[in-house]
């Protein structure tokens, strides 16, 4: 008999540290959804250096070219990244996360998957964006893409 | 009749039962080999091969619908590891399983039929569920599908005749059995959360039932039944089931919401028991169990039981749908996949259990052979005409096969697959694949979604794309351009 109890104790612990990992997991993406809820309370969503990285990324695409970091909302700068995850993650929702980092897998024909890496800050209650990896990456896609010839875009 | 008709028809009959049931198991069989993968097969079967089989596994479970049994299966199956036209194989193996757990559960409650009648009994069960399937795609030919609502019914019978075997095993088997048990019981609540209920009431009903025998066998039982709880607990409150939650309770509590599931129910319940296939299934298990000199383990001892066992069943299998209709206040047209674990749990309680106690109750005095032949030679004889004819989910398979259809997709998706596959393969600096629209494809193997025409239309095309590591996979015709949306920004 003992060793029925023995087994439902290990049963029990097993699960209660499954559902420990998801919980985990679970409010470190709706910690994530928090820079969303800032978008509509019209609250920063970037840190300084957030937005110089940004910038900086962004640059290569011609119709940004004349603006500058500092007329560029975060509302701006957030809805651009809305765009590009729309058009190149393979999902609407990180697909990993880990402390203050999420993941989000690209559409890229690469040999090694690409993901777009964002980096977060806490700032009391609010949650900053410090940096977005890889965001070159699809911004020099899409300027290759639309230097390509028109004929190797659609088909024949 | 005359005796000796009579004799040559008891002869017969088994025969052409036989037939027709392994008939109706080799068309599924030959569906299963030209079943193909959808666009949402590939999305989910991507996740795990890119972020790996546990972060897929807690990523869908928090995010998509906390079926933990079905995420894992999403996460660990041959198109993750990039094997798309392993499918078929997947399908077959699906109904093998399926038969393999509905002759486990004729061997714990039937082991005193003869083998010939517990086999007949299975591909009666088989060939009967899939005659009178709301849809042979959603449960079975899709994958997806079926992993939550076929799965779920595999399960339920591995899990009910293990416990059974449980009961009865002594005490050191069942000190040694108790871990699997509470394993397999554990994975087959994270199926489908249309089961909750039924495990619910059976981790209470066992523990009402065994309270006044002897201490020893409740002592036993408590264990199971808390490992059960605990089961529905745990998928409860799995973040990715709670996420369906999330409007304010008047949403769910409408009575229109109650009001669709009660009329579907009942269009269910209609459509069932007026398809000849119904009555084919309960004149078998008549004869079986009407010329078996032993009876099934889960009668219903007291005829004044009867009425009320059907219709507290009835009732049962009402409530086992309410989870859908709750979690999304749905009004609209019949979801014909709930239906699937409702037919299966009606086509159980039928078969080994109301039959097998009406037989008892009355028995062949009651049924004279001679009509019980010359009904179950009539019902058998309409279902292979109406099989032939193209009537029934399994009808419809018969005629896209004869058509060609069948064939024709096949060729189709494994032509687009072996492109999809070979283009990915290049080393092109952008990968272009135009496909072909997928018009006319057969009803009773495949369901959308599939690539769109407007590549902006949906989300499908991204998983294709990923999947088969491919920049963009166009649908001919398709003369949209990437990032037109960025232009007006």
């Amino acid at each position: 008999m003992r060793s029925v109890y023995f087994s439902l104790v290990a049963f029990t612990v097993v699960l209660l540290s499954v559902h420990a990992i998801q919980k985990i997991h679970y409010d470190n993406l709706v910690r994530f959804f928090r820079i969303g809820e800032q978008w509509h309370e019209g609250k920063p969503m970037f840190t300084a250096n957030g937005k110089i990285k940004m910038a900086q990324y962004l640059q290569p695409l011609r119709h940004l070219q004349t603006m500058n970091d500092t007329t560029f909302t975060d509302v701006q700068y957030i809805a651009f990244i809305e765009q590009l995850l729309q058009e190149f993650s393979v999902h609407s929702l990180p697909a990993t996360s880990t402390a203050n980092t999420y993941y989000y897998n690209l559409l890229i024909n690469k040999n090694e998957p690409v993901t777009l890496k964002f980096e977060l800050i806490s700032n009391g209650n609010e949650i900053l964006i410090n940096d977005v990896q890889n965001l070159d990456v699809l911004v020099q896609y899409i300027k290759t893409y639309r230097q390509k010839a028109q004929q190797k875009k659609v088909c024949p | 009749m005359s005796d000796k008709l009579v004799r040559l028809t008891e002869k017969a009959l088994p025969f052409f039962l036989m037939c027709f049931s392994f008939g109706i198991i080799a068309l599924l069989l030959i569906g299963a080999t030209h079943a193909h993968a959808n666009a949402e097969d590939i999305e989910l079967a991507l996740i795990a091969r890119d972020i790996g089989i546990l972060n897929s596994w807690i990523h869908l479970s928090i995010t998509y619908d906390g079926r933990y049994s079905t995420n894992m299966l999403h996460s660990i199956n041959p198109l993750v590891f990039n094997k798309v036209l392993w499918y078929k194989h997947i399908i077959v193996f699906i109904l093998l399983l399926l038969t393999m757990a509905v002759h486990t559960i004729n061997i714990t409650i039937l082991d005193n039929f003869s083998r010939y009648k517990r086999i007949l009994t299975t591909v009666t069960f088989v060939s009967g569920f899939f005659l009178l399937n709301p849809s042979l795609a959603h449960s079975l030919y899709w994958m997806g599908s079926s992993f939550v609502y076929l799965f779920s019914c595999i399960f339920f019978f591995f899990s009910l005749a293990a416990y059974m075997q449980y009961i009865k095993s002594s005490p050191t088997v069942k000190k040694t059995s108790f871990l699997p048990l509470a394993l397999l019981l554990f994975v087959s609540v994270g199926f489908s959360e249309l089961f909750l209920p039924v495990y619910l009431v059976g981790a209470i009903f066992m523990v009402l039932y065994f309270r006044k025998s002897k201490e020893d066998i409740l002592s036993y039982i408590i264990p199971v039944a808390i490992v059960l709880l605990a089961s529905v607990i745990f998928m409860v409150s799995t973040p990715g089931l709670g996420l369906r939650f999330q409007e304010p309770i008047e949403r769910y509590l409408q009575l229109t919401v109650f009001k669709s599931s009660a009329l579907n129910y009942l269009t269910f319940l209609a459509n069932t028991v007026t398809t000849p296939a119904f009555w084919l299934m309960v004149a078998v298990t008549c004869y079986i169990n009407l010329t078996s000199p032993t009876q099934s383990k889960l009668l219903i001892k007291s005829k004044l039981q009867l009425p009320l066992a059907v219709l507290g069943v009835l009732i049962a299998l009402y409530i086992i749908t309410l989870p859908f209709y709750l979690t999304k206040a749905y009004t609209g047209d019949m979801p014909v996949r709930i239906y699937i674990p409702v037919l299966f749990l009606l086509l159980f309680f039928l078969i080994y259990i109301l039959v097998p106690s009406v037989t008892f109750h009355f028995p062949l005095n009651y049924f004279p052979k001679p009509a019980l032949y010359a009904f179950l030679s009539i019902i058998l004889l309409i279902s292979t005409y109406q099989l032939y004819n193209g009537k029934g989910p399994v009808g419809l398979l018969l005629s896209e096969y004869r058509t060609g259809k069948i064939d024709e997709f096949d060729r189709f998706m494994t032509s687009r697959y072996s492109e999809l596959q070979a283009a990915g393969n290049t080393t092109d600096s952008y990968k272009l694949v135009c496909v072909q629209k997928l018009n006319d494809y057969p009803k009773s193997l495949y369901t959308y979604p599939d690539s769109e025409i407007d590549r902006h239309q949906s989300k499908w095309h991204k998983f294709i794309e990923a999947y088969f590591k491919i920049d963009e996979v166009k649908v001919l015709g398709d003369s949209t351009l990437r990032f037109t949306r960025l232009k007006t920004y």
